[in-house]
């Protein structure tokens, strides 16, 4: 016992010189601009981009992803519902509602109409928006008290996967079509689910779905709800945001 | 005190949330830099725990657990960030800067002894270590923060503890080895 005191003596040390004394300034300078409903921030696309995970291969992830849109744009136009009325051009950023999205989580966030889905806070209050990638024809898609967050594009660009609820709490994977019309929950659980994405041919989600932080589950479902399966398990914290 | 602040916050004044996310800031960056050994990471697995707090403030039932659910939130972050790790063991860095020096509480050679052992956790072991040697929860407390069996966190223990003395134990081995072979 005085041996396994010492150890613990020597872990409790360890660990108390490794910690850092202070969190950055920035850390929750950041946290508050992200939080506050009521206050402007900037009206860009509101993308939380740490700088420091810009790498060579997302430059050229990049660079395709603008070769793809700007040939999606000059081929397939398509009209859209504006917030508010008909197509304009984006809100000034004094009348623009303070954005907080963070990126869609698919690889291919733009859809093939030149169009980009993404979350958006405003007072409190997360729904999913569409708009053009010249900053036009913003659409509000849901308009749920629950935050919808996490929007992802069906291989073809017609549909969207997203959840619906909260983060660390329950919520519901649903999908809808582009237009926000057809809103359908796929999952009814007190679970959390995380991390839907479509399948290559677009015929399956795939999600993550635990209870607490400890028990996680990856399941395909249909891409209608239909035959949800769990695929894999396992004990631990560290599976999310699952990828085909 | 604080639970007049939460609920406060979770009634939607900001300035409270403010207040409690600037108590709790240190020592979630704290836990979250020991459980990711990532800087950079911790700093977005604690914005991200602080964001989700306050969308979700409406939901806590029991302002008393605030605590405990901002632990939750954090350890769930961590999972976030930590898929960005594909190789944990091998991505590990120090996180102090400065030189270690024997003056300090731990030797030179437990702290390298430590830090080794403490790469070969497996995430959930290191969640359990932090919360109990660095925080200071007792283990039913842990349970309850995580929503975990308690015989799951004294399994995570066990084996945890059994990982680091071993790592402890080689450097003996090797100190009694150095010193027979000087000798």
């Amino acid at each position: 016992m005085t041996r396994d005191r010492s150890v613990d003596e020597r872990i409790s040390a360890w660990l108390l010189e490794e910690a850092p004394d202070q969190v950055p300034d920035r850390v929750l300078q950041a946290t508050f601009e992200r939080t506050r409903p009521s206050r402007q921030r900037r009206a860009f696309l509101g993308w939380r981009f740490p700088m420091y995970r810009i790498t060579p291969t997302a430059i050229a992830v990049g660079a395709a992803a603008i070769l793809v849109i700007a040939v999606g744009v000059t081929q397939l136009p398509r009209p859209n519902q504006s917030v508010g009325g008909g197509p304009g051009p984006w809100p000034s950023a004094s009348s623009t509602p303070a954005p907080t999205t963070r990126p869609t989580p698919s690889l291919a966030p733009i859809s093939l109409t030149g169009q980009i889905a993404f979350e958006r806070t405003v007072d409190g209050n997360t729904d999913i928006y569409l708009m053009n990638l010249d900053r036009t024809g913003l659409v509000r898609l849901t308009d749920d008290p629950a935050q919808d967050t996490r929007p992802g594009w069906s291989p073809d660009g017609q549909r969207l996967v997203f959840t619906r609820g909260g983060s660390g709490e329950e919520t519901d994977v649903y999908v809808m079509n582009a237009d926000g019309t057809g809103v359908t929950a796929l999952t009814d659980t007190p679970e959390v689910e995380q991390g839907p994405v479509f399948s290559p041919d677009g015929s399956e989600i795939a999600f993550t779905r635990y209870v607490d932080p400890t028990f996680f589950d990856l399941y395909v479902t249909g891409a209608d709800g239909s035959d949800e399966r769990r695929v894999y398990h396992r004990e631990g914290p560290w599976l999310s945001w699952p990828a085909w | 005190m604080q639970r007049d602040v939460v609920e406060a916050a979770r009634g939607g004044d900001h300035e409270a949330f403010e207040a409690l996310a600037m108590a709790a800031g240190d020592r979630l960056f704290a836990i979250a830099s020991l459980i990711l050994r990532d800087r950079q990471r911790a700093e977005d697995a604690v914005q991200e725990a602080l964001v989700h707090a306050w969308r979700e403030l409406p939901r806590l039932r029991d302002p008393d657990r605030f605590d405990a659910w901002l632990h939750r939130l954090l350890v769930n972050s961590c999972a976030d960030e930590g898929r960005h790790q594909r190789r944990w063991s091998t991505e590990v860095r120090m996180i102090r800067s400065e030189p270690s020096t024997e003056d300090g509480a731990t030797s030179l050679a437990d702290r390298d002894q430590l830090e080794r052992g403490f790469r070969r956790l497996k995430p959930e072991q290191r969640v359990v270590v932090v919360l109990h040697f660095y925080v200071g929860l007792p283990v039913p407390e842990i349970a309850d923060t995580l929503g975990i069996p308690l015989g799951t966190v004294k399994s995570r223990l066990h084996y945890a503890m059994a990982t680091l003395r071993a790592a402890l134990d080689a450097d003996a081995r090797e100190t009694v080895a150095t010193n027979g072979q000087t000798a």
